[in-house]
């Protein structure tokens, strides 16, 4: 039994009524050793909230992610002629094999989506402010990769859907000339371009976000978590130990996790058909449609400035909103930027949405 | 340039930025249009096989698109690269085409270039591991060269693998398991939640 209380400070604690338990003498014995309660430094309360918590239970989703990427891994077959059987063999001959599958499929929409949340939250409460420029370029960084996660994860099914995908991949990096070398075919001409994107999608990306996401907690440690904008008087507002945090957060993991098992069991995800070169038949998955849409309307290389353009535009954001304030409100043009870029996202979303693939076809 | 282009200087700005604007609605409209969509179309004809590949394909993405299936078996008959195409087994799959028999259609297309016939769900076919009972292509292609760059690999298109069932028992104990990890998860976070000092909504 716990109870609560609050020093001068304004930390709040949760005493042992009991004497030390087992479980107490354990947690002493290994923070002798490996100094976890320097984890126990304080932060404002309001870092407890879901809002707060969206970047964490990103991070609970790429954990995630990898643990479910390591279980697949040892059935995945990264040769043409093999990848898409060693799906299905996965997924109908593999006990379990099927909800693996599909909790990591679902976590990686679920990762899409809070970090688009993440991202949202810190822009509308203005955490990327000075000091905090750099942790927002980290992100955007980190936003990126995530999508470059899906988009290579979407391929090594290796149906008809990723190999379009692939086949996209290609033209763009003729497009890019130079500078799409490590997407371009010539660069490895004896091997083929599955495995090399097998290494981006198991290696490569996520060693990446890893190490970002290191500099990204490091940095949020410098600097403190953010203000909120909703707390009127920060400096008074009352701290928590930074375990409290991560106990919400667990909450908050058990509850995402119990999702994705929920939908991995009640919508599997499927395998599409070998693919066939020349075709194009399929839409990519639905984070894709709006630069799917642009390139229906502008032609391939749309697919480049469109969203070259967006991330351009986010890199941007700490730079040119100068205006100090936090509290939306009070940063109205910020605020009709921003819903103007939403609004078109949308937009550009629901026609994909209402649009058959088929007649994509040039 | 003439001496008639217009001198570019700190007073004529808005001239620099008319012609910046101008050069790209150009590059847009010029992107815009039909020729500049779905790029990476190559100029000479491909090959009667491929062709044939794409037909089956189509066919299995697309079943009700018969129109473009049937556009791609019909650019395989008048192509005049055959090589590795039974031409008669490919007539016969256009026929059945119009005739709107989508099954004897796909399965002619396959066997008209050395692939084993579609027989379940999970299996691609692998062109040129034909029985004796099916006729043999000419020159068929190997299907033991390796594929490299972006080749998807030597196969026709097999059926998409649905997963989606009727639940079973291990399933719904799953459910159960994870209904209750999901309701402690709510529990634990209405007991952590912050005190009702912070205000912050994270909006």
């Amino acid at each position: 039994m716990t109870a609560a209380s609050t020093d001068p400070s304004g930390v709040a604690h949760r005493e042992q009524s009991a004497p030390a338990s087992r479980m107490q003498t354990v947690t002493d014995a290994v923070d002798e050793r490996l100094g976890l309660k320097a984890l126990q430094y304080p932060v404002p309360e309001h870092a407890n909230n879901l809002g707060w918590s969206l970047g964490g239970l990103t991070a609970v989703a790429l954990f995630v992610l990898i643990g479910t990427g390591i279980v697949m891994s040892q059935f995945y077959n990264p040769s043409p002629a093999e990848a898409n059987a060693s799906v299905r063999n996965l997924v109908t001959d593999v006990w379990g094999g099927s909800i693996v599958r599909g909790v990591h499929y679902w976590a990686a929409q679920a990762m899409y989506v809070l970090a688009a949340l993440h991202l949202l939250r810190v822009f509308l409460t203005g955490s990327y402010k000075r000091p905090r420029e750099a942790n927002w370029l980290i992100g955007v960084t980190m936003f990126a990769l995530v999508i470059g996660a899906i988009f290579t994860g979407t391929v090594l099914k290796w149906d008809q859907e990723g190999f379009e995908g692939l086949a996209h991949n290609l033209e763009l990096a003729n497009i890019l000339g130079g500078a799409g070398f490590w997407f371009a075919a010539d660069f490895a001409p004896s091997l083929p371009l599955l495995p090399r994107l097998y290494v981006a999608h198991v290696a490569i990306i996520p060693g990446l976000i890893l190490g970002l996401f290191a500099v990204h907690g490091a940095l949020i440690k410098r600097h403190g978590i953010s203000p909120s904008p909703a707390v009127p008087d920060g400096p008074s507002e009352p701290r928590e130990p930074f375990t409290h945090h991560l106990r919400r957060l667990g909450a908050f993991a058990l509850v995402l996790i119990a999702g994705l098992g929920i939908l991995a069991v009640l919508f599997p995800p499927g395998v599409g058909p070998t693919p066939v070169e020349g075709i194009e038949v399929t839409r990519p998955p639905w984070m894709f449609w709006w630069v799917f849409e642009l390139e229906n309307r502008f032609g391939l290389d749309a697919i480049l400035w469109g969203s070259g353009a967006l991330f351009a535009l986010l890199f941007a954001v700490p730079f040119i909103d100068r205006n100090p304030r936090r509290w939306w409100r009070r940063r109205p043009v910020a605020m009709a930027l921003a819903g103007l870029v939403l609004a078109i996202i949308g937009l550009l979303t629901y026609l994909t949405f209402t649009t058959s693939a088929a007649s994509h076809l040039g | 340039m003439g001496n008639d282009a217009p001198r570019l200087g700190p007073r004529t700005k808005p001239s620099v930025l008319a012609a910046f604007l101008a050069g790209l609605a150009l590059l847009i409209v010029a992107s815009a249009s039909p020729a500049g969509a779905h790029e990476g179309e190559e100029d000479d004809a491909p090959e009667g096989s491929t062709l044939v590949q794409q037909a089956i394909a189509i066919l299995v993405n697309t079943p009700d698109d018969v129109m473009a299936a049937t556009d791609k078996v019909e650019d395989a008959l008048a192509t005049s690269d055959q090589v590795g195409v039974d031409v008669d087994l490919l007539s016969q799959a256009a026929d059945a085409l119009a005739a709107g028999d989508i099954h004897e259609a796909r399965s002619l297309l396959e066997r008209s270039i050395g692939a084993q016939p579609h027989l379940n769900d999970a299996d691609p076919a692998p062109i040129g591991e034909v029985g004796d009972e099916v006729a043999t292509p000419t020159e068929p292609d190997s299907p033991t060269e390796p594929a490299t760059g972006a080749d998807p690999g030597v196969a026709v298109a097999n059926d998409p693998l649905e997963t989606a069932r009727d639940l079973n028992g291990g399933d719904w104990a799953a459910l159960a398991v994870l209904v209750a990890i999901g309701a402690a998860g709510v529990a634990l976070s209405l007991r952590f939640r912050p005190h009702p000092s912070s205000v912050g909504s994270g909006a």
